[in-house]
Parts: C-alpha cells; structure tokens; sequence
C-alpha cells in the first residue's frame, strides 16, 4: 500500500427518487494498493456507494445527493463515465447484461478497444484478464453458451482488461463455485501486488475476507458502523450478528469458546489456541452422536442411466450417465462447479429438458408419460431467477395461480393462500405488486406459489444467490421447515455452511457426473475429490480434520458440533 | 433466429472476411431488383447454395426457411393471380369484378407465375443472408462495418440487437417454464388461452427488459463506450487470396447476369411480361 490517495468520499448521503436514504454521512480515504471489502445486508448502502465511486450516480442514476466524491483525483459528478472508466473498472452483479459482445475474447476487448489502444496491447490484456479469472480457452465461445458463474468470471475479466487504478467490483462472486470464488480473490491480490491495483468490493463471502482484504467495512442502513483490518471488524461479533453480517465460522467458534481472545481468523492460529486449551483441559473433546439420515425407505425419484447433451455444434454433454436415488423424506444438497449439471439435473425430473438416454422415474413410473403441467403438482421446482417466475399483479394472485391449474375449490385455494403466504412470512403482503417486493421477499414468494399447490419433492435452485447472510439462512430454513412437514427437499447451493448445516445428504457432480453421494457428514471428509468440482469444505470441517489427533471428530462440519464437541454440551 | 445464428466450422467460407460475404448480399439484393427473370434469378440462387454447400450449411435448412416464407409465398400468389395487369390465361375465377377491362376476380397462369417470380427475387435475398451470418462471427461483420465507416453506434445497436434478442427469447422461455412449473399446461391449451398465458408473461419480460437497459448503459460507459479515442478493431479484415477469389467470381457471375437483362434477355417473354 502506498500512501497515494485513491479515492476520498466525505459526508457522502443520497437519496433515490423514491425517497429511499440509500447512504448517510459516509465518510471513506482509500490508500493505493488497498483491498476493501464493503460488507453488509442486502439494501444496506453497498450498491450505491459502488454507483458513487463509477460516477453511475449522478451520470446515469439521479437522486438527490450531498457530500462529495473524488476518485483517482476526479470529482465523478464532473467528469463524465467514459472518463472516469480510463481509471475506474465497475463490475455490476448481474453479469447476464453487462456482456454485450458475441465472443468471450472480444468481450474482454471491447473497453481497451474503446480506448484506442494498439492491437498487441488489447490481446495482452485479454490474454492476462481471461487467465486472471480461469477462462482461458473459451475466447471463442459465445457468452450465451457460458454458465452464470462463468459468465460472472467473463464480466470481471472485461473489468480487469481496462487495467484500472481502481476496481470496484457489485459482488463480483456471488455465483460462483467456493474455489472460483477464491481464485477471483486471489486475483485482486496478484493485481494488488503486482500493479498496486486498488480494489473495493462488495461481497457476503465473510469467510474468505480475511485471506484478501486489507480493510473490512460494514455497512448498515446506509451508515457506516465498522471498519479496520479483518481481524478488528471480526472481533465485534454481536455487532455483526445485530446488523446480519455472517462471522466467519473460526471467529464464531474462538467467541463461544474464548471471548476474551483475538478472533480467530486462520485454520493454524484456531488449532494452535484449541490445541493448548485442550492441553491445559479447559475443553475436553467428545463424541458426538450423528443423526441417522433417511437415504432409505421409499423411492420418490430415480435417474437411470441418465446421459443428456444440449444440442449444438458440437452438443454439449452435461449429464454423464447419472445414477441417483431420492428417498421420501430427506433434504439433500447438491453441489458442485458451475456448469457441472447441476441445474440440468433438477431440470430433467419435470421433463424441462428431455434426456438423450436413460430415463427418470418418479413414484417408479418414468415420467416421459406425463406432461411438466402435471409432473409440476408433485414435483415443485423453484427457479433460479425470481424474477422470471412471477407473473400476476399481487402475491395472492401468485399463489393463486398454481392453484386454479389444480382447479381446486375456491375455499381451499383461498385457504392454501393464506396458508403458503404465511409459512414464508409474507401475509401482510397479499395484496402487494410482486415486484415491489425485495428480492428476498420475491424469492420468498415464488417458493410460496410452489409449497402451495403442496408437492411430494420441492427443488430449489440456487435459492442462495444474491442474498445476504439472515437471507440465506432464511430460504434454508424455509427448506428444512418443508422437510420437516414431510416434504422431500432438495436443495442446490454453492453456499457450503448452508449445506452442512441443513443438507442430511449431499451429492457433489463434477463434469455432468455424480462424484460424491452420501451422508453430508461423510462427503465431507473426501477433501480431494471435493477439491476436483471446485469445492472447498467450510473451514471448520478443515480445523476438525487437524484436531482428530486430540479427540476432536473429524467429520464435524458446523460451529455449534465443533462447540458441542469441545464443551461436551455444557 | 437459430436458422440465422453462427456456427463455428472450418469452412473456406468460415475463413472469408465479412466483406466478400456482404459484397454478396449486397449482390443479392441488386440481382434481386434488376434482374426479374426465371432462370437468371434461378442461376442466382443456385450460385448461393453452391457457397451454402461450401460453408457447411445444412440445406435442410432451405425447408425451414421455406416454411417460415409460406405465407409470403401464398400471399404473393394471391394477389398476383387476381390483380397481375398482363393476366389473360384465366384458371379460374370466383365472379365477376370488374374494374375497366379487368376482372378482378378472374384468377390468371400469368399472374400466378408472376407471383411466383416475385417470391424467387425475395428468396434470392434471402438465401444469401445465413452465407453471411452463419458463416461469419459478429465480431468480423462489426470490424468490417467499422472499416466501412459505420458510425460505431450504429454497429454496436446492431450487435447487441444480435445479442440480446435471442436473451429476450431465453427470458420468455423461462417465464414459460415457470408458468408449465405451476401445473400450467400451455402446449395443451386452445389458441384463446394462450393469448392470456402470453399476455401474462409480458410483464416479467417487459421489466426485464427495462433492467436490462439500465444494466447495458452501465456496462457500456463503464467500459469507455463514447470516448473521443479513435476506436481500435482487433479483428483484422485484411482480403486474402480466398476473399480475391470469391470476389471476383460473385462479381463477374453478377455483372453477367444484369448485362443479360438488360441486353433483353428474358426467358418467359411469352408468358408474362416485365
């Protein structure tokens, strides 16, 4: 880090034209060469600080402002975005509209092609960009072809092409894989270290904070209420948990079993401050009693054989003879790379996409009989994108909608309203627009229009993305409050102290193929296989792994076992 | 779309730049006006599907295009068969309408044959178009409209009309699916119904779209879209020997065909008149 002054906002507060207070009173100094990462529940300010740092308030986003900002000795409401985006690379977390060439290498071109640079000084760029964030190879490919998470990669390497003194990246990982999302981070490191790039983030990857960022800052309701290294804004605990910021797992666990201590921050300073507290026999690890889980019993849907390729030039194989059975009654997670066949998978079993080979089965009847319309009443699948799934005038009419399909009585589709809009939280909603609703709350809804019309198996694709860490936990929750009312529930994530926490059962695909399936707790342990789909175990599976040889279970994959386990319970 | 969208292949058309295959439809669409003629339209097309053939595209595809083209077809029949002034040789007729001389319900060979040439000048255009798109990335066609001294404006709203229509089709289709998710049968439902289903399905799609705009104005300006800078084109669009070649045959074949028509030449003069 130097001592150059990148960018300095003072009593920085706006206001949309809605007369939403976006931001109050911030007051930041960015040192060159530094690496922010802006923390902070969804609509807590992060976006429309990123906004002011790009110049998109007030060029192309109005509101009403006050305070000041400079940037790379810019006044950005002086300075038009073309000018700013010399110095300033903006990427936005939607990554779908921010890629507007037809090939990857010429995405990646395009701002230095702006510029005016020399042809060698571009296919520099795009080189050392695409490689930055693993796309290599796929230069020629079209960015529809590619897979949100690599997408998401594409749009941070067409930001890092424009060699920026300052990159802001709108969580520039929220769809990616666990070590996708590492190696982007480790990517602004190597930027940092070897061009003093400075970089601010927004992001809820709490976990990997402290391995990158130099600065942490936490925002809520527009305010600034934390910020020093990882270690200061971790160590306020209650504080983060208040606002409904996630503390990483190890810090978690050094607050319940030493509060007095420094947080803990790396798996070594973690083993090194148990390990003596176990030598002085301050804590006692145990055993701990597994939940049996219900990979057993009746079989509500089965692959056989399962091989599917999406047609093209050539077709592009994404399920490679998959195997797998769903039991009624369990919760599973199904995890993996992106593009690993994830969404394909959960596709096939409402007949979304037609197999290649093999077929799927559900109740033991292959489902090539039956219609997505009727497969739907008992299989819920619940998309992705909220968005693209809400299509009535208010949230009662949402719910109805399934329901009239199902042309139930009146009565009992008023009754599974209220119902459905309740078990999510939303029945002081019903008469409300769904979009205007926030993004939690619509996803939220769409899981309600599909409880409702009250399905054996309820998938939820990716419920996760985009959402803060109370959201996250709240989809989850939702699933496992299904499940216990006897749903089956199959979940996909990318957030792995979701599944560990939630997931009885997981089953990790890699390359369209099923890698790993088992008891959450067992998948767990297989570290490299994990490591082969882009998986990383949460840290605290790591920490009981190199504990095992002080009595400490080493399948242990949440902080409160952990706790459990080295308390005894107490 | 899909019967328009490049396909990567290793063609000697795939390796042409984007000009000679513009040169061609350019071309195709001069033939097209000037040279109203059964076989000198008929030579013009089978000339393109000798470069279909060339560039590795399927002529399966010439059905698809056919269908999508019917109703021009039968409406260019139609109107000609009723209404073509040089008319004589009447098939048949559904009354009597007449205007002056003409019977405008009289349905005639000669018009039907006129309407049928008609639909050969639109299909003349028409196949040359996958020769370009097929067979050329967007990236060639933006550099070469770039080289031609295209305001880049105007090529970047065409290439990313290229780009996010097919987007707004994913986005319809997912809203679709999600509406089949909810017990919905749409393939199943009688027409009238399924005005409603789109109908519905409008409004997810509309306010996408608007997102999306805001989103590609972002992502545009944050990347230097509308700096004073003079733009650089990575692609090369430097002709070969390849482009020589197609060039001068395409031109040569042209120049032969419009000198024919205008020399006289016509191979159904007795039949109808131009």
């Amino acid at each position: 880090m130097s001592n150059e002054t990148i960018a300095e906002i003072q009593n920085l507060t706006f206001t949309y034209p809605d007369n939403v207070q976006a931001i109050k009173d911030i007051r930041l100094e960015v040192s060159r060469g530094e690496i922010i990462a802006v923390m902070g529940p969804n609509g807590a300010g992060k976006t429309t600080l990123c906004r002011h740092l790009t110049g998109i308030i007030p060029h192309i986003v109005q509101g009403t402002t006050a305070g000041k900002a400079i940037v790379c000795g810019m006044d950005v409401y002086e300075h038009p975005v073309h000018e700013l985006a010399q110095k300033i690379s903006f990427v936005t977390q939607d990554p779908e509209g921010q890629l507007v060439n037809p090939d990857v290498l010429m995405e990646v071109a395009f701002g230095p092609e702006n510029l005016g640079l020399p042809r060698e000084e571009i296919m520099r760029r795009a080189k050392w960009a695409l490689q930055a964030v693993g796309l290599q190879g796929y230069e020629a490919r079209s960015p529809m072809e590619l897979s949100g998470g690599q997408k998401q990669r594409l749009a941070l390497a067409a930001g890092l092409s424009m060699q920026p003194k300052l990159l802001v990246l709108d969580e520039p990982t929220s769809q990616l894989d666990p070590i996708g999302t590492t190696e982007v981070f480790q990517a602004l490191v190597d930027l940092k270290e070897k061009y003093q790039i400075t970089t601010i983030l927004t992001t809820h990857a709490s976990e990997d904070v402290p391995s990158f960022a130099d600065r942490a800052i936490i925002l809520s309701e527009g305010s600034i209420v934390a910020q020093g290294t990882p270690s200061e804004v971790f160590s306020q605990v209650d504080l983060l948990e208040k606002v409904g910021v996630q503390v990483p797992q190890l810090a978690t666990l050094g607050h319940k079993i030493a509060p007095e201590k420094p947080p803990l921050l790396t798996i070594p300073d973690s083993k090194k401050q148990i390990v003596s507290l176990i030598e002085s026999k301050k804590l006692k690890p145990t055993k701990l009693n597994r939940p049996k889980t219900a990979s057993s019993g009746e079989v509500v849907l089965e692959c056989e054989n399962l091989t599917f390729a999406y047609p093209g030039f050539p077709p592009v194989t994404a399920l490679r003879n998959v195997n797998l059975k769903v039991y009624k009654g369990e919760m599973i997670g199904i995890i993996g790379q992106n593009g690993s066949g994830k969404t394909t998978l959960v596709k096939q079993f409402l007949k979304l996409l037609k197999p290649t080979q093999g077929k799927v089965l559900f109740r033991g009847k292959d489902i090539a009989a039956f219609t997505t319309g009727q497969l739907s009443t008992s299989i819920g699948l619940v998309l992705q994108n909220p968005d693209e799934q809400l299509f009535t005038i208010s949230c009662r009419e949402e719910v109805e909608f399934g329901l009239r399909n199902l042309k139930l009585p009146e009565d009992e589709i008023q009754r599974r309203v209220d119902e459905a809009l309740g078990f999510v939280g939303l029945e002081k909603q019903k008469e409300v627009f769904p979009f205007r609703l926030s993004f939690g709350d619509r996803r939220s809804l769409t899981v309600a229009a599909v409880i409702a019309m009250r399905p054996d198996v309820i998938i939820m694709d990716e419920p996760t993305t985009a959402q803060d860490y109370l959201g996250r936990h709240r989809i989850a929750r939702l699933g496992k409050k299904l499940n216990a009312a006897g749903h089956t529930v199959i979940m996909i994530t990318h957030d792995m102290n979701l599944v560990t926490q939630y997931a009885d059962r997981s089953v990790v695909m890699g390359n369209g193929e099923i890698l790993l399936d088992g008891p959450t707790y067992e998948v767990f342990t297989q570290v490299e296989t994990l490591r082969r789909t882009f998986i990383k175990p949460p840290p605290i599976s790591v920490l009981a792994k190199e504990l095992e040889p002080y009595g400490v279970p080493g399948d242990i994959m949440t902080v409160d076992s952990m706790v459990e386990s080295l308390t005894g319970g107490k | 779309m899909a019967t328009l969208e490049y396909i990567r292949k290793d063609t000697p058309v795939h390796a042409l730049q984007a000009s000679s295959k513009m040169l061609l439809t350019v071309l195709s669409l001069i033939i097209s006006l000037f040279a109203l003629d059964y076989v000198l339209l008929g030579i013009w097309i089978i000339f393109l599907l000798v470069w279909w053939v060339i560039g590795g595209i399927e002529l399966r595809r010439i059905g698809i295009i056919l269908k999508i083209l019917l109703g021009t077809y039968l409406f260019l029949i139609i109107l000609q068969g009723f209404t073509y002034r040089f008319g004589n040789t009447v098939l048949f007729q559904l009354g009597v309408l007449m205007i002056g001389p003409r019977n405008y319900a009289a349905y005639t060979l000669e018009g039907f044959l006129f309407g049928t040439l008609i639909f050969m000048r639109v299909l003349a255009v028409v196949f040359s178009l996958p020769i370009l798109t097929m067979t050329t990335p967007m990236t060639k066609i933006a550099a070469q409209m770039g080289q031609l001294k295209v305001p880049y404006q105007f090529t970047l709203i065409f290439v990313t009309g290229m780009r996010f229509v097919p987007l707004v089709f994913q986005t319809w289709g997912n809203v679709m699916q999600a509406q089949k998710l909810r017990g919905r049968d749409i393939d199943k439902l009688p027409i009238t119904k399924k005005a409603t289903v789109y109908t519905a399905a409008l409004t997810p799609v509309l306010l996408y779209l608007l997102k999306l705009s805001t989103t590609l104005q972002t992502a545009l300006e944050c990347r230097a879209f509308g700096s004073p800078a003079t733009r650089t084109y990575l692609e090369e669009t430097k002709l070969r020997a390849g482009d020589y070649i197609a060039q001068i045959t395409t031109v040569a074949l042209a120049v032969a065909i419009l000198a024919l028509k205008f020399m006289g030449y016509s191979s159904l003069h007795y039949v109808i008149r131009v």
